[in-house]
């Protein structure tokens, strides 16, 4: 259930922009179209960025590394490698809330072989990062820091349920576009499935987009 | 004769065969599977695939939840001139349910988006085999930046506003 916390609250503040909205208004900027920002590395990095974000690989690495820091409590200290890592907690596990030094080389190989996955999944994203220089990846990291929550804030009951009701509805509407897509598999002409796919493509859309909608509803109750 | 007729029937029924519509939604391997995701990031690299994106974007926000044909109409028709026929008569009838100006405005923005359909075939023919023969959950894990991408443009588009 928890892999949807970012997704969810990621549509909710969207949201609160959404009502606010003129219906009136519906001109599209050029400058916020995607083909202005695919020219951008920076702005491509933060949209790769985001759509990691919205990974359940993101989601463990984030959990596995919060509970890592909350044990090095307020020891403010970094190291490149494992074995510098290892040294250190050798003469100061006693600082931390680690039991033992077994105890960290567990949480801490947990927490790289998470991140190895993550990298794995995201192989253009750190391509990117990886040529990119201080500032531009500061640019990318920024989703980080805007408006996407800490993970182990927790949410109260009602929110929990908004959220548990939200997934359900979300499982059903991905069924239903691999339901449309068999039904537009059924098409023979080529056109015509092609005409059926991106049918079923805006259904969904709209499908979402409603959701959503009642997502924020459910939220403003609590 | 029996040598003729049974040369006629082989004939026949080698010309059907060959005739047989193809086969959507068969489905793929695992690693038919995986190459076609990785085509279609290759894909959304592409600024074809950003326009297609933004006109589709486009396309929802200013039908604002109007829909102008359904999916087992489509299905049911033979040509792709009857499909429009249907749709713009429903524009015509809710033009003012949505945000298209006129009826010519929302017509050239579909068919636009049908024609940037075609580039991306023409463009990806390996990719688009693979989607063809693809089963609805597999196709629908292929599409998943395409989900996303929408996702994240229509908020920022109406936020923007």
């Amino acid at each position: 259930m928890k892999k949807l916390l970012l997704v969810l609250v990621t549509i909710v503040s969207s949201l609160f922009y959404l009502a606010c909205s003129s219906e009136e208004s519906v001109t599209i900027s050029d400058r916020n179209t995607l083909a202005h920002r695919l020219s951008d590395p920076v702005e491509v990095g933060k949209g790769l960025y985001m759509d990691m974000m919205l990974t359940p690989e993101y989601t463990t690495f984030k959990i596995s590394m919060t509970a890592f820091n909350n044990k090095l409590k307020n020891n403010t200290v970094t190291f490149d490698t494992r074995a510098e890592w290892i040294n250190w907690i050798d003469t100061n596990v006693s600082l931390t809330e680690f039991t033992s030094k077994n105890e960290f080389e567990t949480m801490y190989d947990d927490m790289a072989s998470k991140f190895d996955d993550l990298v794995k999944q995201n192989e253009e994203l750190f391509d990117i990062i990886a040529g990119s220089n201080a500032e531009q990846i500061q640019g990318i990291h920024q989703p980080e820091y805007d408006s996407y929550p800490v993970i182990g804030n927790p949410l109260n009951q009602c929110e929990e349920d908004c959220m548990d009701w939200f997934e359900g509805v979300e499982d059903l509407l991905r069924e239903n576009l691999e339901n449309a897509i068999v039904i537009a598999n059924t098409a023979t002409i080529p056109v015509i499935r092609t005409e059926a796919l991106a049918n079923a493509y805006a259904s969904y859309d709209r499908a979402y987009q409603s959701n959503a909608l009642l997502m924020n509803a459910c939220f403003g109750t609590c | 004769m029996k040598y003729l007729v049974f040369i006629f029937m082989l004939a026949v029924t080698n010309a059907i065969s060959q005739s047989k519509p193809p086969q959507f939604g068969s489905g793929l391997s695992a690693a038919e599977l995986q190459r076609a995701k990785n085509l279609y990031i290759e894909m959304s690299r592409t600024k074809d695939y950003a326009i297609w994106i933004d006109k589709q974007v486009e396309e929802g926000i200013k039908l604002k939840q109007v829909e102008l044909i359904d999916l087992q109409t489509i299905v049911s028709l033979e040509n792709q001139d009857e499909i429009h026929k249907i749709m713009r008569s429903n524009l015509e009838a809710k033009l003012d349910q949505t945000g298209f100006k006129t009826v010519d405005e929302g017509m050239s923005l579909h068919i636009e988006i049908m024609g940037l359909n075609d580039t991306l075939r023409l463009n990806h023919p390996e990719l688009h085999t693979l989607l063809d023969k693809a089963s609805g959950k597999q196709h629908v894990e292929i599409i998943e930046p395409m989900l996303n991408d929408k996702r994240a443009a229509i908020l920022e588009q109406i936020r923007n506003q």
